[in-house]
């Protein structure tokens, strides 16, 4: 092959294929960069914000729904939650709370009446 | 589909991290900003000396904004169909997480090229033949996978996975190793479309060699002491960790 005919091939036009591949990646950036500019701008800073809420699961007797939720700036991480129902108490260990997001666990307790919920410890991310 | 083949192999591992998915939920979206900004200018360059394309760096420009855009899409794709991000979580996190994954993606992507040589690796000819392919496609699902199997993932994965999920995962892991080794044009495709024998119809060795990264899945999931049966739980770890070692399994058939 000619050097002129390996810098035709080089050189050739663009299929449509090409363009539209082009242009939805450049779509796909630019959404990308201007979501992550404006979470940026509208970031606020903060220690973890965690509210810990129980509520019977209705589908099973004695089982609860443990959520906790971070409000705050930062995620919180190793999350130990303390749930008590008179005498009986159990601990539950959250992995990671992200900042904004909630995350959910079952809690099985054997008396009757609402139990209690409280954050026992975390983590700063 | 070159590309894609690149950023598959070198983006699962680390979307199979969970250091990956925590970090991504957690990181300051400047630093992410950050991140990707770094990774585009080496994406720039490997473009313009490596590529997605034997003989195209002549447009690093255009095949970095291709392998970057198409790469968070890529991330995307596959941190879904593990459960990773969904619609339930925040923007911003799930953003995160997707961008952070695309990194090694994305890098795989502009190295495409340079994954399989072309006509295959050395020594490649001595290995032709189906028992040959077969041998190549265990030694690629061991590196690939060997480096998960040990590691929390695949059984948090696994318990986490529906049917349908993990049934996504196998099809999947066909589709992608079938595209990779017949129709991402890497060195050493042409030859091996033309060798003869059973195991050279393209769906037949798709499908053995995806028995052969579930077996070396299985194997290292119960050497590992994960697994200790074939069904339930230890099935669903199995396959969990057969995507990754199916991918490793194309990559080893495009170098003999």
């Amino acid at each position: 092959m000619s050097k002129g005919s390996a810098k035709g091939k080089l050189k050739r036009q663009r299929t449509a294929f090409e363009w539209t591949i082009l242009l939805a990646s450049v779509a796909v950036i630019v959404a990308i960069l201007i979501s992550l500019a404006f979470y940026s701008f509208s970031f606020k800073p903060g220690p973890p914000d965690l509210r810990v809420i129980v509520r019977p699961n209705s589908a099973e007797q004695g089982q609860y729904v443990l959520t906790v939720t971070n409000r705050g700036g930062t995620s919180a991480e190793d999350v130990a939650v303390e749930v008590s129902l008179g005498d009986e108490t159990q601990d539950v260990e959250f992995r990671v709370v992200a900042k904004g997001d909630s995350e959910e666990a079952r809690v099985v307790m054997s008396g009757d009446g609402q139990p209690q919920a409280r954050i026992k410890s975390y983590k700063e991310s | 589909m070159r590309g894609v083949a690149g950023g598959v192999i070198l983006g699962l591992p680390l979307i199979y991290t969970q250091e990956v998915w925590v970090h991504g939920a957690t990181l300051a979206p400047t630093i992410i900003l950050l991140l990707l900004g770094i990774t585009f200018v080496l994406n720039l360059a490997l473009s313009h000396y490596v590529g997605f394309e034997p003989g195209r760096t002549h447009r690093p420009l255009e095949d970095a904004l291709v392998g970057f855009g198409l790469s968070f899409l890529l991330a995307f794709g596959l941190l879904f169909l593990l459960g990773r991000v969904d619609f339930t979580m925040t923007p911003e996190n799930a953003l995160g997480i997707v961008a952070l994954a695309s990194i090694p993606t994305s890098l795989g992507f502009a190295l495409g090229n340079a994954l399989a040589p072309k006509g295959g690796g050395k020594g490649a000819e001595e290995m032709a033949g189906g028992a040959g392919d077969l041998l190549a496609a265990a030694g690629g699902a061991v590196i690939l996978s060997l480096n998960i199997a040990p590691t929390e993932e695949p059984i948090l994965l696994a318990y986490q996975l529906d049917f349908v999920r993990l049934a996504a995962i196998v099809l999947v892991s066909l589709i992608l190793s079938f595209l990779i080794v017949f129709h991402a044009e890497f060195g050493g495709k042409q030859g091996r479309s033309e060798t003869p024998g059973a195991a050279h119809g393209p769906v037949v060795e798709t499908l053995l060699a995806y028995l052969v990264a579930f077996t070396v899945a299985g194997l290292l999931l119960a050497f590992f002491g994960e697994i200790d049966a074939l069904e339930g739980a230890g099935l669903a770890e199995i396959i969990v960790l057969s995507f990754p070692a199916s991918m490793g399994s194309a990559l080893g058939r495009l170098l003999v």
